[in-house]
This record gives structure tokens, C-alpha cells and sequence, in this order.
């Protein structure tokens, strides 16, 4: 009888960058990103005569993403995409640092542990001082 | 962490909507039908960016309904064991910390808050530590890191640890 069944969780571990299939290499989105995407879809559904309630996923995602947006528009999130496209970083590691925003590399390698040991604390100090530069000149 | 994933679901249309507004309606039931799920694989979806396809719909033997393959893309929200996450303090009361990412519940267990830190019952609850220099309340913003998620028919709990550096309150 075959023991491997449909159901068997995959062993995922973010600070390994192990992931599911799936998402190994799908699309991370900025929660800045998904606010301002989210805020679009909203400001659509009302000017638009359909009464459809938004759910309260939506909303709820909306509240959150509008707390905890770090970037206030998108030159700044294009300008900060370009930033962390520079390094060879997983597009999860990218999201991470540009959601978490973490201010030393000690502070980054801790949140996000899959970063030790790839990277030198000096290179990795002059991308969040760049990210914390283009966060204070934004508009 | 939220994703913008390419996904696949199939509508089935009564032949009532058979007109010339037989499309836009099919776009609908696929927002009211697949908005505000959740799934182990995908975690919650929050909202359909773009349709890519609508294939041609098949008519099903012995009934009139029409399935329509759609190709379409999401925003998701999964979360994954050992990402840290910003979260808002719910509730306080001594078995832990309740907290809201998004659409997602965390639960903070009290074993897994720093041992520095007491249970305050006092009105608000909260937990603090012996010199006050922190107070975790309601409504604080907090980093936990998640270490298991519990997929339970249409929901995804999961379940942090404040117990490692950099975690905790938000400055």
C-alpha cells in the first residue's frame, strides 16, 4: 500500500528559504504594494454602481497593510524594488527587508535568518541605509 | 507574506445568465466565489488582480450549467513557519497573547514570551516587564515570528514566539 498520502505537508521553513513548490518562486508583494492595490480596488467598487460588500478579508487586509505600509508611493517602492534587486537576494528575502525594515545587519540577520552568512555585515548595513534613506526623503 | 500568485477555478453558470451579459457574469461569480477564501496550499486570498482567460465553457451532460475554466491572478496572504511578521495585539489575558495579521489570528503562547516579561492583570491587561520599561497591550504593534500554522477547514491560525532578538514590541 502506498504510504505517501495527497495531504503530507511539505516541510517549509522560511529561515531556510524552503518553501513549497509554488512559491518557490512566486511573485512577493511589498505590504505597500498590497495596500496601494487594494486602496485601487476599493476606490473602483465605489464609483461603481454594483453594491458588492467588500468581505472582511479585504477589509481587514486593507487595515493592516495601510498600518504597517512603510512606502508612500510608487516612485519611492520602484526606487526601493530597484535597491534590493540589486543583490542576489530570494524575492522573499527582498519582501522581508522591505516590509521589516530592519535598521543594523545584526538586526536583519536575525529577523531573517536565511541572510547569515551570504552576505558581508558591511554590504548588507549599505542596502538598509539606502532603504532608510529613500524612506525619509519620500514624500 | 503576501503573493501574487497566477490561479485556476471553475465557474459553473445556470443557463439562466445565457445572454449578452453571459461573460461579465461569469467575471462576477469568479470574484464572489473565490474573494475572501482561504486554503492550505494558497492561504487567504484577498483580492483578483487581473483574469488572464476565460476558456470555453463545456455544457455538462444531463444538466444545462456551463463550466468556465478561468486562468486568473490573486493577491494572497500565506504565512510560513520561521517569517517574522508585524502584528496587532488583540487581547491580553494569561495563557498569552492574541494578535491579527491581516486576515490571519496568532496566538503567542505564554511560554513563548520572553521569561522577563509578567502578566499584568490589572486593568488593561498586559504584559510587562519588572522595571515597566516594556508593556505589551491591546492595539500595541508587535513582531512575532511564526513558528506553526493549523490549516482548519476555510481558516489558517498560526501560531508565534516573541522569544528570539528583535522581536516584540515594534519602536
Amino acid at each position: 500500500m502506498d504510504p505517501s498520502n495527497k495531504d503530507e505537508p511539505v516541510e517549509e521553513d522560511a529561515t531556510e528559504l524552503q518553501f513549497p513548490k509554488e512559491f518557490e518562486n512566486a511573485e512577493t508583494l511589498l505590504n505597500s504594494e498590497v495596500y496601494m492595490l487594494l486602496q485601487h480596488r476599493k476606490t473602483q467598487s465605489e464609483s461603481a454602481e454594483d453594491d458588492q460588500e467588500l468581505g472582511e478579508v479585504f477589509t481587514k487586509t486593507h487595515q493592516y497593510t495601510e498600518h504597517f505600509s512603510r512606502f508612500k508611493n510608487r516612485e519611492t517602492i520602484m526606487a526601493i524594488r530597484t535597491l534590493v534587486g540589486q543583490k542576489k537576494l530570494h524575492k522573499f528575502e527582498m519582501a522581508a527587508i522591505a516590509n521589516l525594515c530592519p535598521e543594523s545587519a545584526d538586526e536583519a540577520k536575525s529577523l531573517i535568518p536565511s541572510l547569515e552568512g551570504r552576505f558581508e555585515d558591511e554590504e548588507i548595513q549599505q542596502l538598509l541605509d539606502d532603504i532608510q534613506t529613500k524612506r525619509s526623503f519620500q514624500y | 507574506m503576501f503573493y501574487h500568485l497566477p490561479l485556476e477555478h471553475e465557474v459553473l453558470l445556470h443557463p439562466k445568465y445565457f445572454g449578452p451579459n453571459l461573460l461579465n457574469t461569469v467575471k462576477q461569480k469568479l470574484y464572489s466565489e473565490v474573494e475572501g477564501t482561504c486554503s492550505g496550499k494558497y492561504g487567504f486570498v484577498i483580492a483578483v488582480t487581473t483574469i488572464d482567460n476565460i476558456g470555453a465553457g463545456a455544457v455538462q451532460p444531463g444538466r444545462g450549467f456551463v463550466i468556465y475554466p478561468i486562468k486568473y491572478k490573486a493577491i494572497v496572504f500565506r504565512p510560513f513557519k520561521g517569517e517574522v511578521l508585524d502584528a496587532i495585539i488583540t487581547q491580553v489575558n494569561k495563557v498569552g497573547i492574541f494578535t491579527e495579521i491581516g486576515p490571519m489570528s496568532c496566538f503567542i503562547s505564554r511560554h513563548s514570551i520572553p521569561s522577563d516579561m509578567e502578566f499584568d492583570g490589572a486593568n488593561p491587561c498586559s504584559y510587562k516587564t519588572k522595571d515597566e520599561d516594556l508593556i505589551l497591550q491591546q492595539g500595541d504593534d508587535i513582531r512575532v515570528r511564526i513558528v506553526g500554522t493549523r490549516v482548519d477547514a476555510k481558516d489558517i491560525f498560526a501560531i508565534g514566539s516573541l522569544m528570539d532578538d528583535y522581536l516584540g514590541l515594534s519602536s
